[in-house]
């Protein structure tokens, strides 16, 4: 490789990506510098080779993309409550038609009791929903640094509730979309999450937090969220989520790893005061907590930082 | 910096402060104006004013995150929501120093890092082989141009998750995304000269890169 320069005409070096946008003495300049620097000339010419692939145009469909974003920061208001008024007509029919469907059912009840003995046997039994699959596991965490991963989620998320009463009422109240209980969105929420499919988990973790809120699932899910978003580099994105979930849960076995969280998300967001008192809250509500002694270290830090 | 403050620095600004897009004069500044005006009403909180910005700069993001990842990633679009995330959560730290493209792109080139970092990291652990084939690729001589200008992007990128983060984001920057110097000081709120400070020591890396390569070879 030819003599290399340390001092190199970048200025000119960019401008000379375009075509013709030097003059002639500053292209013989340029020329006579990339004739001798190695460097520049692979600069000069990776520079037009990514101006050559930047030409090409991408598959990427954008305006699905933005409508997504916008959903997740929840700046889509108008779209947003346009859905809530068409979701407020349709569980207003649905509850229309369920009341007609009992009030028919009684109707019939009274006045054919024998027709009612067959399908009761097979109805009768106990509609019981399917179990939970969706228990939190140690894989719900992913390892972040030294923040150590959390053995098991608290509270166990409660069984599914059952979406239809028992006995013959059930043929009556069945929808014909079945609503999706809280442990089935959390479960699909961690299966997207675990496959790294970003837009379906989050969307999925926003809609279990909006529709069943007091459910552990969704409590539990503002944690798992929250760290998610942390180990993806968006501190600024799961302190929000981490201050629901302890909002929601203040003594819940997650608190710990939740304040945790929190305080390194607002370290790195740069909220030194806010992180200083979520490490002094844990030490304080935590003493004996696993982290008790990376909060000490950090406030050491952290007091040490403001002092003038 | 408060929101008056951001409206003086804004009606205060000069000709030469400004980002210098690629048109020049005064529909540029017009432009420039109406993005800033855009990028103060979303400062504020003003959803449709977040949701303008956001078809305003999402381009810029997805060109950024392409060409960082390389034509290859399956992950263009998810980094590139998560880049366009990232940007509206950043929106209270925008100053209006630069184009809000110009801070976009700059969220954006964090973003893709970042994403090739912890893609090559989990590859280190996961699966050798990948890492045996990309070295293997980069020794393949490169016998036409189109070989040869997907050998020098690869190499620039590959230096890209190598490089300290701050010359990395100055490279990708500069080179990868072709953003002048006074642009990428402006985006980055470094100084002019800290910005040429940390493209020469990325090119001394680079320099012993490819040194290094022609020894081998």
């Amino acid at each position: 490789m030819p003599h290399e320069v340390d001092v190199h005409p970048d200025d000119l070096l960019h401008r000379a990506r375009g075509a013709g946008a030097l003059s002639r003495d500053e292209q013989a300049y340029v020329d006579a510098h990339v004739q001798d620097c190695g460097t520049c000339r692979f600069v000069l010419d990776a520079g037009r080779a990514f101006d050559a692939e930047a030409a090409v145009a991408s598959p990427v469909k954008l305006d699905r993309l933005i409508a997504r974003t916008l959903r997740r920061t929840g700046m889509d208001r108008g779209r947003r409550s346009r859905q809530s008024s068409r979701r407020l007509a349709v569980a207003g029919l649905s509850a229309a038609l369920m009341l007609g469907g009992v009030a028919f059912a009684g109707f019939w009840g009274v006045r054919h009791p024998a027709r009612e003995a067959a399908p009761l046997a097979i109805s009768a039994a106990p509609a019981r929903a399917p179990r939970s699959t969706a228990r939190p596991t140690k894989d719900d965490w992913t390892p972040f640094e030294d923040f150590p991963a959390v053995a098991d989620l608290e509270p166990a998320p409660a069984r599914a509730r059952p979406t239809a009463l028992p006995g013959r009422r059930l043929a009556l109240t069945r929808a014909p979309h079945p609503p999706e209980t809280a442990a089935a969105l959390f479960a699909a929420a961690n299966r997207a999450r675990r496959v790294g499919d970003a837009a379906a988990a989050g969307s999925a973790y926003d809609e279990l937090w909006a529709r069943f809120r007091a459910s552990p699932e969704a409590v539990a899910s503002r944690a798992i969220y929250a760290r998610w978003m942390l180990d993806r580099g968006l501190p600024s994105a799961a302190i929000p989520l981490y201050r629901e979930y302890l909002a929601a849960s203040p003594a819940g076995s997650l608190t710990e790893e939740a304040l945790v969280g929190l305080a390194v998300a607002e370290e790195r967001v740069g909220q030194r005061a806010s992180a200083t008192a979520t490490w002094r809250r844990l030490l304080a509500e935590h003493p004996m907590s696993v982290h008790a002694a990376r909060g000490r270290d950090r406030l050491r830090v952290l007091d040490a930082r403001t002092v003038p | 910096m408060s929101a008056p403050g951001f409206i003086a620095s804004l009606l205060s600004r000069t000709g030469d402060d400004r980002a210098a897009p690629a048109e020049p004069g005064a529909v540029a500044d017009i432009e420039l104006e109406r993005a800033l005006t855009l990028a103060l009403q979303a400062r504020a909180g003003d959803p449709s004013a977040v949701q303008r910005l956001v078809v305003l700069v999402a381009p810029v993001v997805l060109r950024s995150v392409r060409l960082v990842l390389g034509p290859k990633s399956a992950d263009h679009e998810d980094a590139t929501q998560q880049a366009l995330m990232a940007f509206v959560l950043s929106l209270p730290g925008f100053r209006g120093d630069c184009h809000p493209s110009g801070y976009a792109s700059r969220i954006a080139v964090h973003t893709a890092l970042s994403w090739r970092r912890r893609l090559a990291r989990s590859r280190a652990v996961t699966c050798a082989a990948d890492a045996i084939a990309a070295a293997s690729e980069r020794q393949r001589p490169a016998h036409d141009d189109a070989g040869a200008a997907a050998y020098q992007r690869r190499c620039l990128r590959d230096l890209l998750d190598r490089l300290p983060a701050e010359q990395a984001e100055i490279m990708a920057l500069h080179v990868v995304l072709g953003y002048s110097l006074p642009e990428v000081a402006r985006s980055t709120a470094v100084p002019l000269n800290t910005v040429k400070s940390r493209l020469r020591l990325a090119k001394q890396a680079l320099r012993r890169e490819l040194e290094g390569e022609c020894h081998t070879k």
